[in-house]
């Protein structure tokens, strides 16, 4: 638009300095993201074991074939769907309720706020040791549950056999809870976040509007907080599905197949089986889920209109 | 329709005390203001009428019913907030329709209450959208239709034009005056800005650290504040206020003395007040109230000095005109006179200009007295 014309030198070194400036961060991003990714894609795509190392060649889709047909898969899923929808759920639940209760004012707020971010400073292994102690043949915890079972066989004359940890349904939702606990204390700090961000005018003019305690949660602190659910929803989502580290220490899988979840599946094909091409494409899988996922999510606020682009 | 009536109302906050001990009666249908600078209590006073602050002390009434401890939803009341509060969720619809809602109002009858209210307030076309969507003048007229669509006996604005631009605030407090004409509602305003409370208040509350300075309408405020507080706060430009001695001369007229000027004062003050010889005060006048002429030094005269002014009451020596400000319809001259700057409003083709030496002549009538001490005003009878 304008009347002089820029020289070719001018032109030149205009187009080029930002990319030059650029180029570290460029660089540093094709190598340590691009790259891994891609590897782990053209991985996927070839036979690729390291029991038999001399046979390594391309063929197409063929672990996903095999992977997709293979029960244990579904199971993992399965099991991965169960122990991602119960923890979704219950993070959104409790971090909610707990961030609703640190929002009011009382003595000592700041220390139980601070108290609040200790799980999630435990790395998830440790996490998993942690509650093997608990949950374990001499856990407290393990006692309690022991005794109360115990104490329901009395009173209503039944028979409930209660094995610990080496019952699926217990060692399988006891590693939900577990990544619960550790999950909700950053739930709760993006649910407090939003609170702390509703203009107190809006309960004002609610409770003048004649909104009861339940109607201003309702109409005021939920719709505020959709956002943040979203948020929420995604991250943990995302987390339920790549849950690893606990699984591995509290559970290592078992009993038997009762938490093999899709990341622990995908740790097998690659460290047990030796099956990198077969790991690969789980990995991919996994992506492919939980990207699948978080679209539906974000599809289904923008829907209903909550969400603006 | 309802008359509120408040009896020795405190509250407190922790060590500072927002409110302290108001006792005030507003009448059915009255448009009343609360005015003061930002902290002097009005928010908090209308907060304990709207009952989502409770009173440290002391009762607020609704007509023959104490209401002190009565939740703000079951008061029969409605408030517009600053921000407007509107639900930014929600279409405006159910924003207007939303207090309705939570007083179990079938939905049939929701539908005609926020048709009404929305036709008063020209929001028809607007109803299906989110506040987001809406200007700040349009958000304001949903807020209003929100308060309204109950039709409450008392409708509580707090500071509802100060998020508006000018040229809208003007347009909204002329619809504010035309909505309290149409509805039978008692209106308690609260704001920071003398010129609303003015044109809009059948009276006015001056309020200061939680105390009310003043009651009274909007004339009796300004033409005679109770105190050097109200007169600095009422009236744009502020109040001019030189202080100076109270002296008799030798005829027995009375003059206020200090460095740069000496005003006489009418005999009629003196009668009321009997001050004695010496005593410090304020002497306040109005910018409206002075007129300017050619000082002994100026070339330039423009303006004599009006024929009612007699020699008790002028008049000031050495004073120079120290900025210009031409309003169009008025001018503006700051003078210096002594150690102070006086604000002067005259007409534009006045012609004096930075430098100038003037005299000032007050208007003997409308000057106001104020104990040097106290600020109270020492020519009103209070």
């Amino acid at each position: 638009m304008t009347v002089l014309r820029p020289s070719f030198f001018m032109s030149r070194t205009r187009d080029f300095l930002p990319l030059v400036l650029n180029l570290p961060a460029v660089i540093l991003l094709l190598a340590f993201i691009a790259y891994p990714i891609g590897i782990s894609f053209w991985m996927s795509l070839h036979r690729y074991n390291l029991r038999r190392p001399d046979q390594v060649y391309f063929h197409g889709l063929e672990n996903y074939a095999t992977i997709l047909a293979s029960s244990e898969f579904w199971n993992a899923l399965w099991i991965s769907l169960y122990f991602t929808f119960m923890a979704v759920l219950l993070v959104i639940v409790i971090a909610m309720a707990i961030a609703l209760l640190l929002h009011e004012s009382f003595r000592g707020r700041g220390v139980v706020r601070a108290l609040l971010l200790i799980p999630w400073a435990i790395p998830g292994v440790v996490n998993g040791l942690m509650w093997v102690g608990l949950l374990g043949d001499y856990g407290a915890f393990n006692a309690m549950l022991e005794d109360t079972v115990a104490a329901v066989n009395y009173l209503f004359g039944i028979n409930i056999v209660y094995t610990g940890m080496a019952s699926p349904f217990v060692a399988l939702n006891a590693a939900i809870g577990a990544h619960v606990w550790r999950s909700v204390p950053f739930a709760c700090i993006i649910f407090l976040a939003a609170i702390q961000a509703i203009p107190t005018e809006q309960y004002r003019a609610a409770r003048v509007d004649g909104a009861t305690s339940w109607n201003r949660f309702r109409f005021i602190t939920l719709p505020w907080l959709y956002h943040a659910v979203l948020v929420v929803a995604i991250f943990e989502t995302m987390n339920g599905f790549r849950a690893f580290d606990l699984i591995y220490a509290l559970t290592g899988g078992g009993p038997g197949d009762a938490t093999h979840v899709i990341a622990w599946q995908t740790y097998k094909e690659a460290f047990a089986r030796l099956d990198f091409g077969g790991a690969n494409a789980y990995s991919y899988l996994i992506t492919l889920i939980t990207m699948t996922l978080a679209i539906i999510y974000i599809r289904l606020l923008y829907r209903r209109g909550l969400v603006q682009g | 329709m309802a008359r509120v009536r408040l009896k020795n109302l405190t509250k407190h906050f922790g060590d500072v005390v927002a409110v302290d001990d108001v006792t005030l009666d507003i009448a059915d249908r009255e448009f009343l203001t609360l005015l003061g600078p930002s902290g002097c209590g009005k928010t908090t006073l209308l907060n304990m009428i709207a009952g989502l602050e409770s009173p440290t002390a002391g009762e607020v009434w609704f007509d023959d019913r104490n209401v002190t401890a009565v939740p703000p939803e079951r008061r029969d009341i409605a408030m517009v907030f600053q921000t407007y509060a509107l639900y930014p969720h929600m279409s405006v619809f159910d924003n207007v329709a939303f207090g309705l809602k939570m007083r179990g109002v079938p939905a049939e009858d929701r539908k005609r209450l926020v048709l009404e209210a929305s036709k008063t307030m020209e929001i028809e076309h607007l109803l299906d959208r989110k506040p987001r969507a809406l200007s700040g003048g349009q958000r304001q007229r949903v807020a209003l239709a929100r308060a309204i669509v109950r039709d409450p006996g008392v409708f509580l604005l707090d500071e509802p034009l100060s998020n508006l631009d000018a040229q809208l605030r003007v347009v909204m407090r002329t619809e504010l005056k035309r909505l309290h004409g149409e509805l039978e509602m008692t209106f308690v305003y609260v704001t920071h800005d003398q010129a609303e409370s003015l044109i809009l208040s059948d009276r006015i509350v001056v309020m200061k650290d939680g105390q009310i300075q003043q009651i009274g309408t909007p004339e009796s405020i300004y033409d005679s504040p109770a105190n050097t507080f109200v007169a600095g706060f009422v009236g744009s430009p502020p109040i001019n206020l030189l202080n100076g001695t109270l002296e008799q001369s030798a005829g027995g007229a009375w003059r206020v003395v200090a460095e740069g000027y000496a005003c006489g004062v009418a005999a009629s003050m003196i009668e009321r007040m009997e001050p004695p010889e010496g005593q410090e005060v304020f002497l306040g006048v109005r910018a409206e109230d002075i007129e300017v002429g050619a000082g002994p030094t100026s070339d330039r005269s423009t303006s004599e000095a009006p024929d009612s002014v007699s020699d008790h009451s002028w008049s000031v020596a050495r004073a120079s005109v120290v900025v210009r400000e031409p309003m169009g319809s008025d001018l503006y001259l700051t003078v210096a006179v002594g150690g102070s700057n006086v604000k002067v409003r005259t007409r534009p083709d006045v012609r004096f200009d930075r430098g100038d030496s003037v005299n000032l002549f007050f208007d003997p009538e409308k000057l106001h007295l104020f104990d040097g001490e106290s600020g109270t005003s020492l020519t009103l009878d209070i």
